[in-house]
């Protein structure tokens, strides 16, 4: 089902529940891996997927078809998955690794990792990353969107999207070669 | 397609080695089957926390999917409060004050705008309405009596019935009033 079919699924009274039921088949995977990203633990992942999707469900007549659905939902995962961080991180103020970041070696002792050490690493490495940079790198390494979609998600210019990229990979780079 | 290769492309110039890197894979994983079950999962949760969406024309929808219409409404009140801010200024203005100053002027100020015909007509038109003693004390009345005689009077028939005056208090007036205003009075 096309964006435009749900959309108008969504604003008919008589079968938004239909349409909200089409927009999670069409976006939950999407948006799965674009959280999962963020917060690198599948259940965590889960948990942050569910809680946007419910705010979607309860704000979707909050959308105004200025932009695309798409980048809409993106930008509810990513502000709830960027929350939940944040949360994560003030649980863990108290303990030794304060900064929120999942080690390499956690990583890799996780059950939905099944990665190499590069990969564990990489991770490691994109987690390190101040916060809109890891969103900007994940966004365009991963999940490949264009910068034009990145500017209506993060609600911020192209130039300034490719800098961040560009940044982001240096830093990487330099993570690898310590 | 061509955003892949844009990104290939910007990779290749920015980093070989993520770009490189990028073939594997992140190495994340999820349970089998989770996709699937993904939706049913969510909906149960739903029902159990008794998640409502919002509706059209709730609190928290001031724009939306209908925002359109419901930006109308606001577009309607936003002009009905303009245009009563606009009546009101209008009325108050002062302008319209002026307009209204004859009312507020003192009985002296009042007369000086209205000529003497004028007011004669309007008392001989009226006279009924009148004390008698009082319009007999007038001193037009008992000293330029003579001027009244070559005014015109009206001439509208007066109700008899209307007038409200007793025979003794009028006997005076009459005396002063020549014979053809008398009869044009009756």
């Amino acid at each position: 089902m096309s964006e435009e079919q749900i959309v108008a699924l969504l604003r008919s009274e008589k079968y938004f529940e239909q349409g909200f039921r089409a927009l999670v088949a069409a976006y939950q995977e999407r948006l799965y891996w674009h959280i999962r990203r963020m917060v690198s633990y599948h259940e965590d992942a889960d948990d942050v997927l569910q809680n946007a999707l419910i705010k979607i469900y309860k704000g979707v007549s909050q959308f105004e078809g200025k932009s695309k659905l798409y980048t809409w939902l993106y930008r509810i995962a990513t502000n709830e998955a960027i929350t939940f961080i944040q949360n994560r991180q003030r649980r863990q103020s108290g303990s030794l690794d304060a900064s929120g970041v999942i080690s390499a070696a956690a990583l890799q002792a996780d059950a939905w990792f099944d990665g190499d050490a590069v990969q564990a690493k990489l991770q490691e490495a994109i987690m390190q990353l101040p916060e809109k940079q890891r969103i900007v790198f994940n966004l365009r390494y991963f999940d490949e969107m264009p910068y034009e979609e990145m500017a209506e998600v993060l609600e911020t210019s192209v130039g300034a999207l490719k800098a961040s990229f560009h940044h982001a990979t240096k830093k990487i780079e330099a993570a690898f070669r310590e | 397609m061509k955003n892949r290769e844009n990104l290939e492309e910007e990779l290749r110039d920015l980093s070989p080695f993520l770009a490189d890197l990028k073939k594997q894979g992140d190495g994340l994983k999820v349970p089998e089957g989770y996709f699937d079950q993904f939706e049913g999962n969510l909906f149960q949760k739903m029902k159990q926390k008794g998640i409502q969406r919002t509706q059209a024309g709730g609190t928290n929808t001031r724009h939306g999917l209908r925002g359109s219409s419901i930006k109308l409404r606001y577009w309607m009140v936003a002009a009905a409060c303009i245009a009563m801010l606009l009546a009101a200024f209008w009325f108050f203005q002062p302008a319209r004050q002026s307009e209204f100053q004859p009312m507020a002027l003192g009985s002296e100020q009042l007369a000086a705008t209205i000529s003497q015909e004028e007011l004669e007509a309007y008392v001989l038109e009226n006279v009924h309405e009148f004390d008698s003693e009082q319009l007999a004390s007038l001193p037009e009345y008992e000293s330029s009596g003579n001027t009244r005689q070559n005014k015109e009077l009206p001439h509208k028939k007066r109700n008899p019935k209307s007038v409200d005056v007793k025979s003794e208090d009028i006997t005076p007036l009459l005396d002063e009033m020549s014979e053809e205003e008398l009869e044009q009075l009756l």
